[in-house]
């Protein structure tokens, strides 16, 4: 009978490791981002000297999303030659960013300590 | 009807009745900025290939009205490894019962020939019931337990 080879690990690409990691932070960046009125180019343009960069394809449906959860809200106004949806933090969101950077902050604490061996 | 405003159109055809027409009144906007941008980059205005290539990179209008959509899986995660487990199981059962009745008739009247076609079609029939009830129990389940954790 022939031994059963040991099934060698499926290797995961470091793109996607970053693209999980970056996921959980994009909200928090959104939101950040959003604390000042914006339209989504200059929310993409924030995002991405932030280096946390976004899609248009991306950004657009996360901005509605985020909306329909109450956590934004919008307004169409004008801006050179064209009709832009405007966003900003509404109050809702204003509570959430903030408990979400406390929580941000504790994990980043608590990772940073792992990575260095310290102990907790 | 020009390339952009041929995009905008299948993308109605594809996003849900909710919320359509601000949607698609955004990504407008949106597309014309970045269309602008790519022709003060050339300097010309594009060509229709080029708009084409500008709207694939921006998203297809199936995957943008995927991404604008929320509709929750039919079996979420938490389901999904139970699941697969029944129905697999439902579906080997079916052509096993089927293979039991085959071999019952054949003991019973060995005179009788046996009626391959109308018995592969009993087979499909089984299985395509199987898995349509199997699926849809599973998705009731699945919205039940959704709306219990929602309370």
């Amino acid at each position: 009978m022939k031994k059963k080879l040991a099934e060698a690990p499926k290797q995961v690409s470091i793109s996607a490791l970053r693209q999980e990691l970056r996921r959980g932070t994009l909200v928090l960046a959104v939101l950040a981002v959003l604390r000042d009125e914006r339209h989504g180019a200059e929310v993409r343009e924030m995002l991405t000297a932030g280096g946390v960069a976004i899609d248009d394809g991306a950004l657009y449906p996360m901005l509605r999303r985020l909306e329909d959860q109450g956590l934004l809200r919008s307004d169409w106004r004008f801006e050179g030659s064209r009709n832009k949806r405007f966003y900003m933090l509404a109050p809702h969101g204003l509570d959430t960013f903030k408990q979400l950077v406390e929580e941000w902050r504790e994990q980043t604490e608590g990772v940073e300590r792992l990575i260095r061996k310290e102990q907790p | 009807m020009n390339v952009t405003e041929a995009y905008l159109k299948r993308l109605v055809f594809w996003l849900p009745r909710k919320n359509r027409d601000s949607i698609v009144e955004e990504v407008r906007s949106v597309v014309l900025d970045r269309l602008e941008q790519a022709a003060v980059i050339k300097g010309r205005h594009l060509d229709d290939e080029e708009i084409k290539r500008e709207l694939n990179a921006f998203g297809s209008s199936v995957v943008m009205a995927s991404r604008y959509s929320q509709y929750p899986p039919v079996i979420s995660a938490a389901l999904a490894l139970f699941y697969w487990k029944v129905l697999s199981v439902a579906l080997l059962a079916v052509p096993l019962a089927q293979s039991v009745a085959i071999a019952v008739t054949v003991m019973r009247a060995t005179s009788q020939r046996i009626d391959w076609a109308m018995a592969l079609s009993h087979t499909a029939n089984g299985l395509l019931i199987t898995f349509t009830t199997v699926t849809i129990v599973f998705l009731l389940l699945d919205r039940a337990i959704q709306k219990h954790d929602q309370l």
